[in-house]
């Protein structure tokens, strides 16, 4: 299968002007390479500042990169006129983080699903009812009471929101969604909600996904593949149950050991020691890492395959015997 | 939407009641009203007989009671000038202030809201910069300032226009001129900053990603938004509008409310005053009533906040 989504050596960086010296430059994502495949759902989790959605930004051409190419069904995105890229939006959307935020306050939200539709003529929904029939499948689908439509945004709860936002995003048939943090903003028991729904649409649409978020345990629940970013660099990949259960990079460990454990005496582990400044040669999680070594100071370490399609960015990675324990 | 629109429009008499009264004790208490209108060297029975005459012997709350029902009733009391009715100075000068006002104002918005649009739409161009310096400097320039150097370039130096005056629609533009332009230096400015903040917003991102073209995203998404601040503003200023004025009739010897309150403040004719500040007070209040409105039709969410259904 070709992929719907192919992203080569991404770079992105951002540039504060100083008055006097030199400009700040952050760079926010270095050499990124991903893959997704149609049907296929590809996690992307870090903390918060490592470069996710600038990421997604990129991914969906609403950023242009530094260098780097990014392929979009068989489109290369810098290349395209405005105008295609205009047409090539209706085949990849963006679910935003926050619901609230992404929906225009003063219109009703039935428009703003419908909305796509008048701006991509070329899918033919040229009639109203055509598009009101659209409308109707997709709110059905996302399981919207068709009676909110004629709502306010600010008259929904966060749930119909997302679900709204989900609908908007899905009325024009993407064959890539790209959903940055969707569950987020969301309480635990809508977010179960959400992610149900997610995985429905996923089965069903047969649309690449690009999940981004911070929180493992949503990752596991839909990825079918996982990407590790650690300032701006994918530290580790492979598939969901590879990465998550046998982590091999430390800041992977490191993730994982972040998130709350119910089982009684596991401990979690803190990040105290936050380094703001990137070193200047070698491996950039160096400074955090636990185990690094003398090495890890000066060589810089590539994303290799260490069985399979997993693959690490560590000089030192483990075997796969010492993490089982 | 009806009981919102009830309960602004109570609230906004109420506030005009309050703002008349303050004004009118304001301009009582602790004033012996014969000794300001007559002048220093009056004899005392003169300045008794006149207070007797225009009923300042009464006490405040007599006065009050009169003249809040006369109010009620268009009697506003007499000017002590020429004893004619006070409210008769209000009916000669409004429909001048009002032909200059308006003017000014429709410049203003025309001028005011296209500029601040294109400076936001092209944020950190050279447009952006021309369009912000300019209205920078209108917004600095006071407007006595920019009406003498109009006047003096278009009435002495150029001879196009007249100078002063008020007979005929050449002796508006250059009033009202005046008017606009120091006025859509602010909007300008405001509508910039509305439509800057909308085009930040997430729904704007969202609306992009979506493939609506450029025009469609700001017609459809951020001028409907950036509306809601930039009304309120525009809704202000008609309340200070005739308020306004004031300066620009005193440039161009513009025949209005402004020079009308002028000159009967220098004057102490009491009862002008008076029904001036009735006349600006409605106007504010007025307008912020307009606004309020105004902002139920615009806003989704203050309608439902202030009614039952939404």
């Amino acid at each position: 299968m070709t992929p719907v989504l192919t992203a080569r050596k991404l770079h992105r960086s951002f540039r504060r002007h100083r008055l006097l010296g030199p400009d700040y430059v952050t760079p926010a994502v270095r050499g990124v390479d991903l893959e997704v495949e149609p049907g296929e759902c590809l996690g992307i989790v870090g903390e918060s500042g490592c470069g996710k959605s600038t990421l997604g930004r990129l991914l969906l051409g609403l950023l242009p990169t530094d260098s780097g190419t990014v392929t979009c069904l068989g489109n290369q995105l810098g290349d395209l006129s405005k105008a295609d890229m205009r047409r090539l939006r209706a085949k990849m959307a963006l679910v935003h983080q926050n619901p609230l935020g992404a929906l225009d306050p003063r219109r009703p939200v039935g428009d703003q699903i419908a909305e796509p539709l008048l701006i991509h003529r070329h899918l033919g929904y040229a009639s109203q009812s055509a598009r009101a029939a659209r409308k109707e499948a997709v709110l059905r689908a996302v399981a919207l009471d068709p009676v909110l439509a004629d709502r306010y945004p600010h008259r929904l709860s966060g749930g119909q929101r997302q679900r709204v936002v989900l609908a908007r995003a899905l009325i024009t048939e993407p064959e890539l969604l790209v959903l940055d943090e969707p569950v987020s903003a969301l309480d635990v028991s809508v977010q179960a909600q959400i992610l149900g729904l997610l995985k429905k649409l996923k089965a069903e649409s047969g649309a690449g996904l690009v999940f981004i978020s911070h929180d493992l345990r949503v990752v596991r629940q839909l990825a079918d593949r996982v990407a590790v970013m650690y300032r701006g660099q994918i530290v580790e990949q492979g598939s969901t149950e590879a990465v998550l259960d046998t982590p091999r990079h430390p800041y992977t460990r490191l993730l994982r050991g972040a998130v709350p454990s119910l089982v009684p005496g596991h401990r979690v582990k803190s990040e105290s020691r936050a380094i703001d400044a990137f070193p200047e040669a070698g491996c950039s999680f160096a400074p955090r890492c636990e185990q690094a070594r003398v090495g890890c100071r000066t060589e810089f370490p590539v994303l290799s395959s260490c069985g399979g399609s997993h693959s690490v960015a560590c000089l030192y990675a483990p075997a796969r015997e010492e993490i089982a324990r | 939407m009806t009981g919102y629109f009830l309960r602004r429009t109570l609230r906004a008499v109420i506030t005009l009641w309050v703002a008349v009264t303050f004004f009118f004790f304001l301009l009582r208490v602790d004033v012996n009203i014969g000794l300001l209108a007559l002048n220093m060297n009056a004899s005392q029975e003169a300045i008794d007989s006149f207070n007797t005459r225009w009923g300042f012997d009464k006490s405040l709350l007599d006065q009050y009671w009169l003249w809040i029902t006369g109010a009620l009733q268009g009697d506003f009391g007499y000017s002590f000038r020429d004893a004619r009715p006070a409210a008769d100075w209000v009916a000669e000068r409004l429909p001048k202030t009002l032909e200059l006002s308006l003017a000014g104002f429709a410049l203003m918005i025309v001028i005011g809201v296209p500029a601040g649009l294109a400076a936001a739409i092209r944020n950190g161009t050279a447009t952006d910069r021309t369009i912000m310096s300019l209205a920078a400097a209108g917004y600095s320039l006071p407007s006595f300032v920019l009406g003498l150097a109009l006047m003096y370039t278009f009435a002495v130096y150029l001879q196009l226009l007249p100078s002063t005056g008020s007979t005929s629609f050449a002796h508006l533009i250059l009033p009202a001129a005046t008017y606009g332009l120091t006025g859509s230096a602010g909007i300008a400015r405001f509508t910039r900053a509305a439509m800057l903040e909308v085009l930040g917003k997430p729904y704007i991102a969202a609306a992009r990603a979506s493939g609506a073209p450029p025009a469609a995203v700001v017609l459809r998404h951020a001028v409907p938004n950036a509306a809601i601040p930039v009304v309120t503003m525009l809704g202000f200023s008609v309340g200070q509008l005739v308020g306004h004025a004031v300066i620009v009739e005193t440039v161009f010897a513009w025949p209005g409310l402004g020079q009308a309150l002028i000159s009967a403040v220098a004057n102490r004719d009491l009862a002008v005053v008076q029904v001036l500040v009735v006349v600006f007070a409605t106007f504010m209040i007025g307008a912020n009533l307009l606004v309020d409105i105004l902002y139920g039709v615009l806003d989704p969410r203050i309608r439902t906040a202030g009614g039952a259904n939404g």
